[in-house]
């Protein structure tokens, strides 16, 4: 083959998912025989190599659940009757955020970030699908191509600022409990490697709460400064849910960390501790999903079944069953897959041969 | 019929596996896509569709992987070699005694090696 420029192998790395970087450039390399070969089937097989990790590593429960909280905090809930309509303007952002999230999993480091950079890097990449849409938006607008309806309010870019802490944190959360790698359960079967797994799953329960509280006070307090410019703007009902979310930062202060083994505790007894808390977190976590989405179940049921000021259609009741129904299944797929973590972490622990202690 | 389980399989995930069956301990992307093609002539199989479906293989469990130490070859890099697992040698010997049972059928009905009679 004709030597390959640095610069195209450079670029073709980089353009490639880096879980399949290492193994398909060197197959490009030995099984093409010209610069342009080289080229050519890189850019064909990207795709694939892009949906492949997509399918491998998104969460389609934490997708969803995402998408819901963007379209909400886009007002496309709100059943007014505008040009465009609310809903069509808020689902085009939400799509680009949704595949940009996608995207993000596609090309996310192989080995976990830490959890506050991988927060902040998803948040760009949400930040950025929404500006894009507002330049392209703004730019059709000039044109004459689209009318001023098409442009977020700057209410609607303040809420979706605000969604960004439930996003971060439901992607957060999702990987609470990793699945124990192979190499992981044959270490915690030697002599103290149980101990300092646990340690490490104390450290990241902790993490995980600190970004939970910090997520819960900035919501309530977003809320608060929205309420201090409009004062109607967050109806009652959503103020206890809001509340909630003071009363859980404080249980999670207080009760929500995991607690430390005594010195020179034995195999057994790290295991059940172990054990016993990861089953806790398990059902702690789960239950702080639904309350994350009580306001947006509220708020559906009001829009939707229980409207302030006249009966609902039978379309529109419809609707926010279906809405309600279909945010219910994601949460649910969210913490089964949960579970399923969960219990795989629980079988490598019944594996721990007790004699090493 | 079964039911569809994590073992069931479409019919470019049972060339794949043969692919990896026959290459033995040589199988690796570029060998594996060249098998590939080999099998499924005069069709032409994207080398992306081979790694979709190789991944998708690893995952249900049927196939596993392992790098090789990086190689002059290849540029300094690493090959990913894949082997089947129980899983797969059992899901593989199911898919190619149905394709067996078919091949009789279709034998019995138009004659060994006969193509099919066409419409007058």
């Amino acid at each position: 083959m004709a030597p390959l420029p640095p610069f195209l192998v450079a670029a073709m790395h980089r353009i490639l998912p880096p879980a399949s970087r290492e193994t398909v450039v060197g197959d490009l390399w030995e099984s093409c025989r010209t610069p342009g070969h080289f080229l050519s089937q890189g850019l064909a097989v990207l795709p694939f190599l892009i949906l492949a990790q997509v399918r491998r590593r998104s969460s389609w429960p934490v997708l969803g659940l995402q998408a819901f909280v963007l379209f909400a905090c886009l007002r496309g809930f709100v059943p007014l009757e505008t040009n465009p309509p609310m809903w069509l303007r808020a689902a085009l952002p939400t799509s680009l955020a949704f595949l940009a999230l996608a995207w993000h999993d596609a090309y996310r480091a192989v080995h976990p970030a830490l959890v506050a950079r991988r927060i902040w890097s998803e948040a760009a990449a949400v930040a950025v699908a929404i500006a894009f849409y507002e330049l392209v938006a703004g730019l059709l607008r000039d044109a004459g191509v689209l009318s001023d309806g098409w442009l977020l309010h700057p209410v609607e870019l303040v809420s979706a600022a605000c969604s960004l802490p439930v996003l971060s944190v439901l992607r957060a959360g999702s990987g609470l409990l990793p699945a124990p790698a192979p190499a992981r359960r044959v270490a915690a079967q030697r002599s103290g490697a149980l101990a300092a797994d646990y340690a490490s799953f104390r450290r990241t329960v902790g993490r995980r709460n600190w970004v939970e509280i910090a997520a819960m006070l900035a919501t309530v307090t977003l809320a608060g400064l929205i309420v201090v410019r409009v004062p109607a703007a967050i109806p009652a009902k959503i103020w206890l849910t809001l509340f909630g979310f003071l009363a859980l930062s404080l249980y999670l202060l207080l009760k929500g960390h995991a607690p430390a083994v005594r010195d020179g505790a034995r195999t057994d007894e790290i295991r059940h501790a172990f054990r016993v808390e990861i089953l806790r977190q398990h059902r702690l976590r789960s239950g702080l999903v639904w309350w994350w989405f009580a306001p947006l179940f509220i708020g559906l049921a009001t829009r939707f079944l229980l409207p302030a000021h006249n009966a609902p259609s039978v379309a529109q009741a419809v609707a926010g069953v279906v809405l309600m129904s279909l945010l219910a299944a994601c949460i649910d797929a969210l913490n089964r897959e949960r579970a399923d973590l969960v219990t795989a972490r629980v079988e490598a622990l019944d594996r721990v041969d007790p004699s090493f202690a | 019929m079964g039911m569809a389980d994590s073992t069931s399989l479409g019919s470019f995930e049972q060339v794949v596996l043969a692919a990896i069956l026959s290459l033995g301990e040589e199988a690796y992307g570029v060998t594996v896509h060249a098998r590939v093609e080999e099998l499924s002539r005069p069709k032409r199989v994207v080398l992306g569709a081979v790694y979709a479906t190789l991944d998708r293989l690893t995952d249900k469990g049927l196939v596993r992987s392992w790098m090789s130490e990086p190689r002059p070859e290849r540029g300094g890099r690493s090959r990913r070699y894949f082997a089947l697992e129980p899983a797969g040698e059992r899901a593989l010997r199911d898919a190619a005694e149905t394709a067996r049972r078919m091949c009789n059928l279709v034998e019995q009905r138009w004659g060994l090696s006969s193509p099919r009679p066409a419409k007058s």
